[in-house]
């Protein structure tokens, strides 16, 4: 695993917009940045795909564990919503995808930053446009994607088995997670389902026939939202919740996933695991990140090395319950720190997309930097 | 690691290029899930409020949104068989082996089984806002608006 650096594209912007990717400067700041890239070899991918799995696997086994032991309470989501998810777990609620974020340099083994099992982004950009880099740039070279087949792969199972018609709703005004979902859409609508696109804003609730719906009245089967589910519950509309018949894509287990909570039960199920970071509730000996339960875009997060507070960021989750997760430097390359996010689609690692910034904590304007495999 | 296909986009682009024009939402219309009958369109529907005040409307009325003369609360009127629509099993669905966790993961066992009515653990919530309608067989419902969105408002979704 090496960074390797080049002069961009000539038309760069003229190429990835013709792709629809309109949002690759935010702030006026590079968003996506093909000034340098990452080189993989086939067995370093093999790797990563390998923890991606196994991860996924031991995720599963964790949800199990923390139903069984009722233990929704450590992750503070209401017990008023505790046999509801349990619901969507005993009837196998399908998930489309997740993100791992891994630390890794390319020596021993990958380890686990986080799970972004709920809302997931930077999704089009993995998929899609570094692919059309690749293809532009280094025609005869391969990249750990097929991120796009696996999604309408997805897609088309759900639809030959009843979901025939899909509402994407998500938060107006964000223009990345506009290209997301619109995206998710454009891979379902291959696969044969009718979608539509809303606000979550106009999601409407008919307690006749106890169903979301949408903004003509009609009930919505399923909903893939681009919306936290700890804003949901926390919301008064989420009551609604618990009397509807809407299906919802990522299903409400998936919430579990997506707290930090988890790689407290994680390092308790599976301290044996070589991509796992010991994790606690209480702060660790040694370095250690301090990491809201909920929180999101690197916000609230503390690194301690040495017993000193070496680096913090702020944000609006510093009211949360915290974990501590031992340190581990993600890769230096030069100044910039990359975090490996690694997709999976249904049950299958399928994709690799690289974040990096000149600060150890990725955040979201942290740069998307593509990626390739030399054999 | 290679794709088979060349990717194509039919949707996302024209949408991302709306999308700096304010047409961000309902960018594409699409067909409804259940075309109405001509029969429907004849039948008159009888309305009742939760209010305690029935009314009639007419069969084109179906699945839109109507006002109580009354009490001016904001109904949608449902037929029959769109309730049949809405009450269908998923159970092949729920059951099939997509997520193969008969062999990936082999604590399921091949299956939980079992599988019961799609509603039968969703416990109603009495104190739920909003939460005003009938949940019996009736032909009329009441509709809260207004969605999720208020923690997020200035948040992206995403992570």
């Amino acid at each position: 695993m090496r960074r390797v650096t080049a002069p961009p594209r000539a038309n760069w912007r003229r190429d990835v917009e013709e792709l629809g990717f309109t949002y690759h400067t935010i702030d006026g700041e590079l968003y996506w940045d093909e000034a340098g890239w990452y080189e993989f070899s086939l067995s370093e991918i093999e790797e990563i795909e390998a923890a991606t799995n196994t991860l996924h696997s031991l995720c599963l086994q964790a949800v199990q564990v923390i139903l069984d032991e009722n233990r929704l309470d450590e992750f503070r989501i209401p017990s008023a919503f505790h046999e509801w998810i349990q619901s969507s777990w005993d009837n196998e609620e399908p998930t489309v995808y997740g993100r791992f974020d891994l630390a890794w340099d390319g020596r021993s083994a990958p380890k686990l930053m986080e799970y972004n099992a709920d809302t997931p982004t930077a999704l089009f950009e993995a998929a899609v446009v570094q692919w059309q880099w690749l293809q532009s740039v280094h025609p005869g070279l391969d990249q750990f994607n097929s991120l796009h087949e696996q999604l309408i792969d997805a897609w088309r199972y759900l639809h030959q088995h009843g979901m025939t018609y899909v509402s994407f709703a998500a938060t107006a005004g964000h223009e990345e997670d506009f290209g997301n979902i619109t995206y998710l859409r454009d891979t379902a609508a291959q696969a044969g389902i009718v979608t539509e696109y809303l606000d979550v804003s106009a999601l409407g609730f008919d307690s006749g026939c106890r169903s979301f719906v949408n903004v003509d009245g009609k009930p919505i089967d399923t909903v893939f939202k681009l919306y936290p589910w700890e804003w949901m519950l926390g919301e008064e509309f989420g009551l609604h919740l618990l009397n509807s018949k809407t299906r919802w894509l990522e299903p409400p287990w998936k919430m579990l996933l997506s707290n930090k909570a988890l790689l407290v039960v994680l390092w308790e199920l599976f301290p044996e695991c070589e991509y796992l970071l010991p994790a606690s509730w209480q702060p660790l000996w040694g370095d250690y990140v301090r990491k809201p339960i909920l929180s999101r875009e690197g916000s609230n997060i503390q690194v301690v090395r040495s017993g000193m507070v070496e680096r913090e960021t702020h944000g609006p989750y510093s009211e949360q319950p915290m974990i501590y997760q031992a340190y581990h430097p993600l890769m230096n390359s030069g100044g910039h720190h990359a975090v490996l996010g690694s997709w999976i689609v249904g049950d299958t690692a399928c994709g690799l997309g690289i974040r990096e910034d000149i600060n150890p904590v990725t955040h979201d304007s942290s740069r998307f930097v593509p990626h390739l495999i030399r054999y | 690691m290679k794709k088979s296909t060349q990717v194509v986009l039919t949707l996302l682009v024209p949408a991302m290029a709306a999308y700096g024009c304010g047409n961000q939402t309902k960018t594409v219309q699409v067909p409804a899930i259940t075309p109405m009958s001509q029969s429907q369109e004849s039948m008159t529907i009888p309305v009742s409020c939760s209010c305690g005040h029935s009314f009639t409307t007419s069969g084109n009325m179906v699945g839109k949104i109507v006002q109580c003369p009354k009490c001016n609360q904001s109904l949608i009127v449902a037929s029959g068989a769109q309730a049949a629509t809405h009450n269908r099993s998923y159970r092949s669905y729920r059951s099939d082996s997509y997520y193969r966790r008969s062999t990936y993961f082999p604590w399921f066992g091949g299956g939980a089984g079992g599988y019961s009515s799609q509603t039968a653990s969703t416990p109603p919530i009495a104190s739920a806002p909003h939460a005003t309608g009938t949940n019996h067989a009736s032909s009329v419902s009441h509709v809260s608006s207004g969605g999720f969105g208020g923690t997020g408002a200035h948040f992206s979704g995403g992570s």
